[in-house]
């Protein structure tokens, strides 16, 4: 079975440590090996670094990029941001010898070089092809009798170089399909939750992006919204937070879909530490329990 | 009566005009294909930002840019209002990548202007003294110790704080001036 470094980026590791518990249980069911990365930084943030100055997010990204190609294996990311960052810089460097020249420049300084000798993918993508759906059906123990809406999060449908776009959306939903789940349709899949107009202007935020998808989403009769990308989960979890102190009264869970992975699979609840979720994801896990 | 531009008048409108710019923007990654812009409109369509702001018009940025409207562009805080969804790339039948254009025009104005939102500084500045865009505080990775994950390794931030300094970012980063809202 195939092995990864794992980048773990900031958000998982520190605000949402229970999507890290659930997929290092997953990969350990599934016989993934996943070498942790050493040294690695932000791998910087695509929608900020990259929006201020494209050479320093590409440099950084090109260092985050070298110490998998050290360890000579393809980098895996569980967070949609760091997805985005390290395969649009990945594409670049290799195609744009210029740029990679440049980049080089600055990185050989300080003892490094980037070869363009690694793929980045998604952890959908490594679960999807490398795994594949019938060996993950394998190990769904305790299939989810649930209905549930998906928020694939915009950095998810990129493809730099040109495939199409719904290729790991469609990915994302057939592995929430195989742990026993129904996907409910809502018709705003691809508005974004808003959480990058968050730190801009908080009303537009919510009154524009968040509620509208909230609203649809609990018209179609959803269990629980399910997503990949932590900053869409922790927008999703605050901002109905911050709607309930408005009296407009949302409470929906917002799980990732390592979490729900986990759950099928028949790791307790107990051992993913659900808790560290601002919304109902513990109380719900229990219910799934339960049943 | 005829209405006629004075000499100074004319030289006004002509000084407003960098003919340069779209030079400028498409030789920036991702901002190559701005000239096969030919205003259909589709990106403004699906643009969940531009109904909320007179200013923020995608179909119109592209045409200021063709235009060389350079000064008027970047001097208007609504191009930070992109959220980046990527609803105009996904939609444009001509391939023009807008988001990726209203990046490069971020970029060149924090390098011209040296502006940028608040929090962007904050982070970025985050980024450059711990290596995280997060700030790693002790009670969180004493938490996952007590939920059993293995220590997460160490960033090297050192070495990111000379990649910074090799791309001039930590100069703009101490100069730059900062805004709240965009109005």
């Amino acid at each position: 079975m195939g092995r990864y470094a794992l980048f773990l980026g900031c958000q998982i590791p520190m605000r949402i440590p229970s999507v890290e518990i659930a997929s290092r249980s997953v990969f350990e069911k599934l016989g993934l090996e996943m070498s942790d990365l050493r040294g690695y930084s932000c791998c910087p943030e695509p929608v900020i670094s990259r929006l201020l100055d494209e050479k320093v997010w590409l440099t950084v990204s090109a260092r985050n990029i070298t110490l998998a190609e050290e360890l000579g294996l393809d980098l895996a990311t569980l967070c949609n941001g760091c997805y985005e960052t390290l395969l649009e810089a990945n594409a670049i460097l290799k195609r744009d010898q210029e740029m990679r020249k440049q980049v080089n420049d600055i990185l050989m300084r300080y003892g490094r070089k980037y070869r363009g000798t690694v793929d980045v993918k998604h952890i959908v993508e490594v679960l999807y092809e490398d795994v594949g759906l019938e060996k993950i059906e394998e190990h769904v123990v305790k299939p989810l009798k649930i209905r549930v809406a998906l928020h694939y999060g915009c950095h998810l449908y990129r493809e730099p170089n040109g495939g199409d776009i719904m290729r790991k959306p469609n990915m994302m939903r057939g592995l929430t399909e195989v742990t026993g789940a129904t996907v409910v349709n809502y018709g705003l899949e691809r508005l974004c939750c808003g959480y990058p107009s968050m730190q801009v202007d908080e009303e537009f935020s919510l009154n524009q992006r968040l509620l509208p998808k909230l609203r649809r989403i609990m018209d179609a009769g959803a269990d629980a919204v399910i997503l990949t990308c932590p900053a869409c989960n922790i927008q999703f979890e605050t901002g109905q937070i911050l709607l309930r102190a408005r009296g407009i009264r949302f409470n929906i869970p917002c799980l990732n879909l390592m979490e729900l992975l986990a759950l099928s699979f028949g790791v307790p609840y107990e051992k993913l530490h659900l808790e560290v979720h601002r919304s109902p994801v513990l109380q719900f896990a229990k219910r799934l329990e339960g049943n | 009566m005829v209405y006629s531009m004075s000499q100074k008048e004319e030289f006004e409108v002509v000084n407003r005009v960098d003919p340069a710019f779209k030079r400028a923007v498409s030789g920036m990654h991702g901002a190559e294909k701005i000239s096969l812009c030919f205003q259909c409109g589709t990106c403004t369509a699906g643009c969940p930002i531009s109904r909320f702001n007179d200013f923020y018009n995608p179909r119109r940025i592209a045409r200021m840019i063709q235009l060389g409207l350079k000064d008027r562009l970047l001097s208007n805080d609504a191009l930070w209002l992109c959220t980046t969804c990527y609803t105009c790339i996904d939609n444009c039948p001509q391939g023009v990548e807008m988001a990726y254009i209203i990046r490069a025009l971020r970029n060149i104005t924090v390098e011209e202007r040296k502006v940028m939102p608040t929090i962007y500084k904050q982070m970025l500045s985050n980024i450059l003294k711990t290596g995280y865009v997060y700030v790693i505080s002790e009670l969180r990775i004493k938490r996952r110790i007590q939920h059993g994950l293995p220590p997460l390794p160490k960033s090297d931030s050192k070495q990111i704080a000379k990649l910074f300094d090799a791309t001039h970012i930590s100069d703009i980063l101490e100069r730059a001036e900062t805004f709240d809202r965009v109005d």
